[in-house]
């Protein structure tokens, strides 16, 4: 069964680009938030397997989003994605229980390859 | 995978990220502790810095890193956000607009200027004049989770639920709904003469349906006044700057929605208008304090709808107009007589500033004194059907107001006969339709007046203005008049009859007729005769 996923970014264009990435490998995007009252509604809703999440947004702190999520819904893995490179914020998100970390830019092999080794 | 599939996207997210972070770095400047204005500009910066490195615009992410780096070193409160650095950070976003157009038409980014890169990694923030520095040592994880959502994101969530569509496109439909609808006066005046049963219902039904069909491509035509008003704070700032002037610029009301092609029409009138309030509305800094005012003044634009209306106000704090200056200055120039000067109303007066070869400038500046003036606003808010009043005390400030529709092309308008001809008003220029006597009209010193509701509106014969033939009735006939409001004072139109309100579709004029004073456009009847717009205000 194809895994759903959940792509929050606040610039539509990072979330079609991701979009169009996760699709081609078969992968059901079931939701798009662009904040994190939309993330904490559609979390809700759709439950997703995966969470892309990008650490910067309008209205809240990514890593009180992060911790939210992975709180409520320990189920759903979170992929943390920004372009935020600083070590101790990768090892934060981790400690938050994010289970990888993507820097942006990415290319699409470095997205497909870290969804492939979640576990399912 | 291949990217130039998301270039567009790129493209407009990236415009919508420079305008808002270009909004931002204003009102910084007259908020320089406003630390949610500060975590904002800097996620533009880094969104944008994203996607451009996803799109592998190298140029673009690199300008954009550094200015995050600068952004962040004020972000974390290291340093204070100075005046010089808005100057650096609103120079560099120009270059990234620039940029991002290359992108637009070249499809790629070609790398700016090094100069600009090395001032901005060698930014010194002591050297730069220090605004108040006010920030907490509050870290980032305090920030409150529900922040208001900022007003200038306008993007869709949803990407499926819109589509971009060629303006030219949206401008055809218009044309051809205005000529569905000339189509439906022609078929239900066949109709009527032919006289053929059970027509009304099929006719009817059609009307209702075309009622529709223009309601949805107006719609789709709409776009919040947020489209040209962006660059207004930014226009307003540089200039004040450039002049030593210290002033405030508010915008209320950039979500609501008028026609495109009225805010592409009215957009450049705006930037007049609000040249006009720094330059000449706006006292410097010793003036004002010298008057008991305020250091700063404000100048507000504001847009406010009204049922079928929108109007866009202008208001200052700054000087004002006197109306026996401007008075003095339009007989000196020879634009009126000094008795004509006499019997002008101070609102006549102020409306002085709108006649061509008017210009109350001491000096001519080098920014106002230069491309249109209030006359050619005046003839922009009159060619779209508007009203352009101005409001001023001398000392206090300044409010000018245009009146605008909010669609353009298709008008309800009343229809009136004068001789052979029929002449159409739009309707939102007639305040009210009256029949008055013979008696009624008051000949004052050779003027034409009368009297309405206590007070004296000055008449005019339709007839004369046109050079129809004027009928000799009796004193006890009744004669049709259409009171129109025009600049705040109204003027009456006497006419030989008046045949109804309709629904028309204004088409321009060509030249030779563009040229005639008094009329804005023309429409076809049903039964093919042409009825002429006209623009109350020139032919008064």
């Amino acid at each position: 069964m194809s895994r759903t996923v959940m792509i929050v970014d606040d610039a539509l264009f990072m979330r079609n680009v991701l979009r169009g990435i996760v699709v081609e490998k078969g992968y059901i995007v079931v939701a798009e938030a662009a904040s994190g009252i939309e993330t904490m509604k559609n979390l809700h809703t759709h439950q997703p397997d995966i969470i892309l999440l990008d650490i910067i947004l309008p209205d809240s702190n990514g890593l009180d989003l992060l911790q939210s999520i992975t709180g409520s819904y320990p189920k759903s893995k979170v992929v943390v994605c920004s372009a935020i490179g600083q070590e101790q914020v990768i090892q934060k998100a981790l400690d938050l229980g994010a289970k990888a970390f993507i820097q942006k830019p990415f290319k699409p092999e470095k997205v497909i390859e870290v969804l492939e080794s979640l576990e399912p | 995978m291949d990217m130039s599939q998301y270039r567009d996207l790129f493209v407009s997210e990236s415009r919508t990220h420079l305008a808002a972070f270009n909004g931002l770095i204003v009102n910084l400047e007259e908020r320089p502790d406003d630390k949610a204005a500060i975590d904002e500009i800097f996620r533009h910066a880094h969104s944008l810095k994203g996607m451009a490195a996803t799109m592998m615009y190298e140029p673009i992410a690199h300008l954009a890193h550094i200015m995050e780096d600068l952004l962040s070193r004020v972000r974390s409160g290291e340093a204070s956000f100075v005046a010089s650095l808005a100057d650096l950070l609103l120079e560099s976003s120009d270059a990234l607009s620039g940029m991002v157009s290359q992108v637009e038409s070249a499809g790629e980014a070609i790398p700016d200027d090094a100069n600009l890169l090395e001032r901005l990694s060698a930014f010194d923030f002591a050297a730069g004049k220090c605004l108040p520095q006010v920030f907490s040592e509050e870290s980032d994880e305090n920030i409150p989770v529900q922040q208001q959502q900022p007003a200038h994101q306008f993007r869709q969530t949803d990407s499926f639920k819109s589509i971009r569509i060629r303006t030219e496109t949206l401008d055809h439909l218009v044309n051809i709904t205005g000529e569905l609808i000339t189509n439906r006066h022609r078929l239900a005046e066949c109709i009527r003469q032919s006289g053929a049963p059970d027509m009304d219902e099929p006719l009817n039904q059609l009307s209702g349906l075309l009622r529709e069909l223009r309601n949805v491509v107006f719609k789709a035509r709409l776009v919040p006044f947020a489209f040209i008003a962006e660059r207004f704070p930014r226009l307003v700032r540089d200039l004040a700057r450039k002049q030593g002037k210290e002033i405030t610029f508010h915008l209320d009301g950039k979500n609501i929605e008028l026609d495109r092609g009225i805010l592409e029409e009215i957009s450049e009138s705006l930037v007049h208008i609000l040249r006009n309030a720094v330059d000449h509305g706006m006292e410097m800094p010793g003036e004002r304090v010298a008057a008991g005012k305020t250091i700063g003044g404000d100048i507000r634009l504001s847009v406010v709808r009204d049922k079928d209306h929108v109007e866009i106000i202008i208001a200052d704090n700054g000087r004002g107009m006197d109306p026996e200056r401007l008075k003095l200055k339009a007989v000196e120039k020879g634009l009126v007589t000094l008795e004509q000067a006499g019997l002008l109303t101070p609102q006549e007066s102020l409306m002085l500033v709108c006649t061509p070869g008017f210009s109350t400038a001491e000096t001519v500046s080098d920014i106002s004194g230069r491309g249109v003036g209030m006359d050619a606003v005046r003839s922009a808010v009159h060619s779209l059907g508007g009203i352009l009043t101005i409001h001023s005390e001398a000392g206090l400030g300044s409010r000018i107001v245009l009146r605008l529709p909010i669609t353009v092309s298709i008008i309800h308008a009343l229809i009136v006969k004068s001789g052979i001809l029929e002449i159409a008003f739009p309707i939102n220029v007639v305040s009210r339709t009256l029949e008055l006597t013979r008696e009624d009209i008051i000949d004052q010193a050779g003027k034409k007046i009368i009297e309405l509701d206590g007070v004296y509106v000055p008449v005019r014969s339709l007839n004369r203005l046109l050079g129809q033939p004027v009928a000799a009735g009796l004193a006890a006939d009744l004669v049709p008049a259409i009171v129109c409001e025009i600049g705040g004072t109204l003027i009456a139109f006497i006419a030989d009859r008046l045949c109804g309100q309709h629904e028309i579709f204004v088409r321009p004029l060509g030249p030779p007729l563009s040229s005639l004073r008094g009329l804005s456009g023309a429409t076809l009847t049903g039964d093919g005769r042409v009825v002429f717009v006209v623009d109350a205000a020139s032919l008064a």
